[in-house]
């Protein structure tokens, strides 16, 4: 495959084939939503009422439930509320 | 389409799948990826990505007539009416309003009093007006358009080979990752790749992607957007409202904004495309580390600038032709670059501003002895000066591109002038928040090599689930709301 202009070639044998790529990106999602999940379900209760709406609230219902169980929401609620505020908090000046 | 949105991780998701569970079939791959592009483009507007594709078919076209024709005045004719229908196009969208607004309007008022006819012009800008403001300008036409411009021409000198299919050029041309602000690839490093589409055994520098499009993130999510907020914006848009040093930090913050803002998509661009298996050259190179404007332009938005010397400078003559006529070439380059990057005299001011600062450049570093590109040893005190000297120069410059008026940039610079008086912006958060948008300067080029090695040296479930981890950190720290990237205007 050709390699653009600028590329280090030392890493040209540097990375995992495309399976396992796709395993580590579908790892990424999985954990991505887990983390997420409570937060994407409120951003979409919050979106303009209409059929877009109703399809991510639906969509994102049960991911936000098993979000909710497993208590892996609350990396994201905690930074939201600790660095997130703080960082928010000294701009409303 | 943004990048940090649920839409976009759902469209990335699916299209990834596809892309890597399609090996075996290389035409239905190439088709889907394609229609993902069009779909995200079109996502804006199915207008748009009608256009990109019909830009995408006459220009292979142009490309296939110009490489198979041996007269050499047909395919000069053949370029020639190329190059100037992309313009045209181009021309039509961004620069309608402002020719007629900010060029005919001004000039013909003091001739149409002259001749008693004002209110026939006051009659045709009332009907003109409404058509001009119906004008919608296509996102990223100005990125895709260079792009297919640098392949006819490159067809046209025979540097590149023609696409060896109108699938493979619409690929490369409208290829999402890159499709709305770059970086400009060229079609010599781009079209090899689309033509034979990497197969499973490829190895995918996960690690690489994994730095390239988390630090994108970050750079766009939490510094570029809290900057924009709370420092760059109210600035510009009240300057007179502001002390000297409030409207300091502001333009500082800005010049951190607008690199973080665009570096950062820039990275997400190149770490979406190597998880794909396609490989974009480097973007920015750390630029206000450099030493002097003409480094500087060799670290800022790399593929814009190795473009206009290309395509502009070098056929304009280049420094082929003496001193005087090389200052001329580059002034005449970054008119036009600033021209490119949006209509407006602030923009045309800015092109200006650089070609004549690095004209001046030249001058000066030949008269005092010093070589034209800033030699590795230079010292560290001479180093940081001039590292300093520079980020003030083209802190400057941003004033005129970040400012929407002339009366805005005057503004600002008379309040700069103005020092007394307490700060209103200036914190501990302000100058932490700059610290970092200077600092994240390190994460450009290869200097994050062994970072990326050790992280592919994880097993594959830990890379993604740490990835997954900062991202939802990043998630937590930056504002909400989705702001648009800088560079989409343009």
């Amino acid at each position: 495959m050709c390699r653009a202009k600028g590329d280090s070639e030392s890493s040209q044998h540097i990375g995992v084939v495309a399976g396992r790529t796709c395993f580590c990106v579908g790892v990424f999602f999985i954990f991505m939503l887990l983390f997420n999940g409570v937060a994407m379900y409120a951003s979409a209760t919050r979106l303009e009422y209409g059929a877009t709406r109703d399809f991510w609230v639906s969509v994102l219902r049960p991911l936000e439930r098993v979000s909710r169980t497993s208590g892996l929401f609350l990396l994201r609620d905690q930074t939201e509320k600790t660095l997130g505020k703080w960082l928010n908090k000294t701009s409303e000046r | 389409m943004l990048f940090p949105t649920t839409v976009f991780a759902l469209f990335f998701a699916i299209v990834f799948a596809l892309h890597w569970g399609l090996v075996r079939f290389p035409l239905p791959r190439k088709l889907v990826l394609l229609s993902a592009s069009l779909f995200f483009y079109g996502y804006w507007s199915w207008k748009f990505a009608l256009m990109l594709l019909a830009s995408a078919l006459l220009n292979h076209a142009a490309a296939v007539w110009i490489d198979k024709s041996e007269d050499p005045k047909g395919r000069r004719r053949m370029i020639a009416f190329t190059v100037t229908a992309n313009l045209l196009v181009l021309g039509v969208f961004k620069y309608t309003g402002f020719l007629f607004t900010r060029f005919m309007v001004p000039l013909a008022i003091p001739l149409c009093a002259r001749l008693g006819t004002t209110d026939q012009l006051i009659a045709l800008q009332e009907q003109v007006l409404p058509f001009i403001e119906k004008i919608v300008l296509p996102v990223g036409i100005s990125f895709y358009t260079f792009q297919a411009l640098s392949y006819v021409v490159d067809v046209y000198w025979r540097k590149t080979p023609v696409a060896r299919s109108g699938l493979d050029f619409a690929n490369y041309l409208a290829f999402f990752p890159q499709l709305v602000a770059g970086p400009i690839v060229r079609a010599a490093d781009l079209l090899p790749q689309m033509a034979v589409f990497p197969d499973r055994s490829v190895h995918l520098d996960v690690g690489r992607a994994a730095t390239l499009i988390l630090g994108g993130l970050f750079k766009k999510m939490v510094v570029a957007n809290w900057l924009s907020e709370h420092l760059a914006d109210p600035v510009f848009a009240m300057p007179e409202s502001y002390g000297g040093l409030d409207i300091l930090l502001g333009v500082y913050a800005y010049a951190l904004q607008i690199y973080c803002d665009f570096s950062a998509y820039s990275d997400i661009a190149i770490g979406c495309a190597l998880l794909f298996g396609f490989h974009f050259p480097v973007n920015f190179n750390a630029p206000y580390f450099a030493v002097t404007l003409q480094e500087f332009w060799r670290r800022w938005h790399i593929s814009l600038s190795t473009w206009l010397r290309d395509y502009l400078y070098i056929p304009l003559g280049g420094s082929r032709a003496g001193s005087v006529r090389t200052r001329i070439n580059l002034f005449l380059t970054f008119l036009l670059g600033g021209l490119w990057h949006g209509a407006g005299w602030t923009f045309v001011l800015w092109g200006a501003y650089h070609g004549a600062y690095l004209s001046l450049e030249r001058i000066v570093r030949r008269l005092m002895g010093l070589p034209e590109k800033p030699s590795a040893d230079t010292t560290l005190i001479l180093g940081l000066l001039g590292r300093i000297w520079i980020f003030q120069v083209v802190c400057f410059s941003w004033i005129l591109f970040r400012a929407p008026t002339m009366a805005v940039v005057g503004d600002i610079v008379r309040g700069m002038c103005k020092w007394g008086g307490p700060s209103t912006l200036l914190s501990g958060t302000a100058a932490l928040v700059l610290v970092i948008g200077f600092l994240v300067q390190f994460l450009d080029g290869h200097r994050f090599r062994p970072v990326w090695d050790v992280v592919g040296r994880w097993p594959v479930w830990v890379q993604g689930a740490v990835a997954a981890l900062i991202l939802t950190l990043i998630l937590g720290i930056g504002p909400t709301g989705v702001a648009p990237f800088i560079y989409f205007q343009f």
